[in-house]
């Protein structure tokens, strides 16, 4: 029993310090997913054509739906075959937005895409999805 | 990613497991059994995803908090019933007895002659006549009751023997 009572009280603690240092202390990347690590996954759910991942990661105020989801991930093929690598860097981040470039590299060729994030429920979300460009 | 972030994570994430783990008395790795093992390869993917940040370190406390406290029931369980017991680590298996194999017992554990052969070696067992009963335990461990007159010679033994001689 004190077992049990010192993991739940070390999870406890552990809890109580990851949410003060994101509520209390603002952190945005380093006890939570950084806005890079989030596009980087959206676009790694959505090119292996796992849409249920992908929708996870969208923010309630975004206007993509499974269907254009899953336009995306057919659009991707279409321009650069089968992807192989999928890389995100941070372009701006403000408190509650970032902006992310999104590099694409196929079979056939690379792109880089854009996306928006926002603050959302104490995660980064996707907010909205650029064309490729 | 920023490598001083990294860092952070890979500290904080180590620290948590550190104490979860101690506070949960986990066993030494030596005697790490079935569910133990499980336990290491769940965890070490929710490792991997915390430090890479591909999940928040809340949500990394939330699984591993969960899987130490199914762990530390389990031993509770295991510790107050026999069956709870078998059904979480399995069962000794007995390989060898008075000098004979054990077929249905090593092919329960998946040994050949060649793995006993091994295993008794590593006791210091070149023939299996010397053996009165070896058991393969759960942690997959070898024990092995030798014949009385193979027995290694204690001191005591080689004492009174000395005196004899003497």
């Amino acid at each position: 029993m004190r077992a049990l009572a010192g993991v739940v009280l070390s999870a406890a603690v552990a809890l109580g310090i990851a949410y003060a240092v994101v509520e209390v202390a603002g952190d945005r990347e380093t006890l939570v997913s950084p806005p890079d690590a989030i596009a980087e996954a959206f676009y790694r759910s959505i090119v292996t054509r796992r849409f249920e991942p992908a929708a996870d990661l969208l923010s309630r105020r975004s206007d993509a739906d499974r269907d254009a989801l899953r336009a995306l991930a057919d659009e991707i093929a279409r321009n650069d075959g089968r992807v192989t690598d999928v890389a995100a860097e941070i372009e701006e981040r403000s408190a509650d937005r970032a902006r992310v470039t999104v590099t694409l590299r196929g079979e056939r060729s690379e792109e880089k895409r854009d996306v928006d994030l926002v603050w959302e429920d104490d995660a980064w979300r996707v907010r909205r999805l650029d064309n490729g460009n | 990613m920023d490598l001083a972030r990294i860092g952070i994570r890979a500290f904080i994430t180590y620290v948590y497991l550190l104490i979860a783990a101690r506070s949960s008395g986990k066993r030494t790795v030596a005697e790490a059994t079935p569910f133990d093992f499980v336990l290491a390869l769940i965890m070490s993917d929710l490792i991997d995803d915390a430090l890479w940040a591909e999940v928040s370190f809340a949500r990394f406390v939330a699984a591993s908090g969960t899987l130490f406290v199914i762990d530390v029931i389990a031993r509770l369980m295991e510790s107050r019933s026999e069956t709870a017991y078998w059904l979480l680590n399995g069962r000794p298996t007995i390989v060898l007895a008075n000098g004979r194999k054990k077929a249905d017992g090593l092919r329960r554990e998946q040994l050949n002659d060649d793995d006993l052969a091994h295993l008794l070696r590593n006791e210091g067992i070149d023939r299996r006549h010397e053996v009165r009963l070896a058991v393969l335990e759960v942690d997959s461990q070898l024990s092995v009751i030798r014949n009385r007159e193979h027995e290694p010679v204690t001191s005591r033994e080689r004492d009174l023997v000395d005196e004899a001689l003497a």
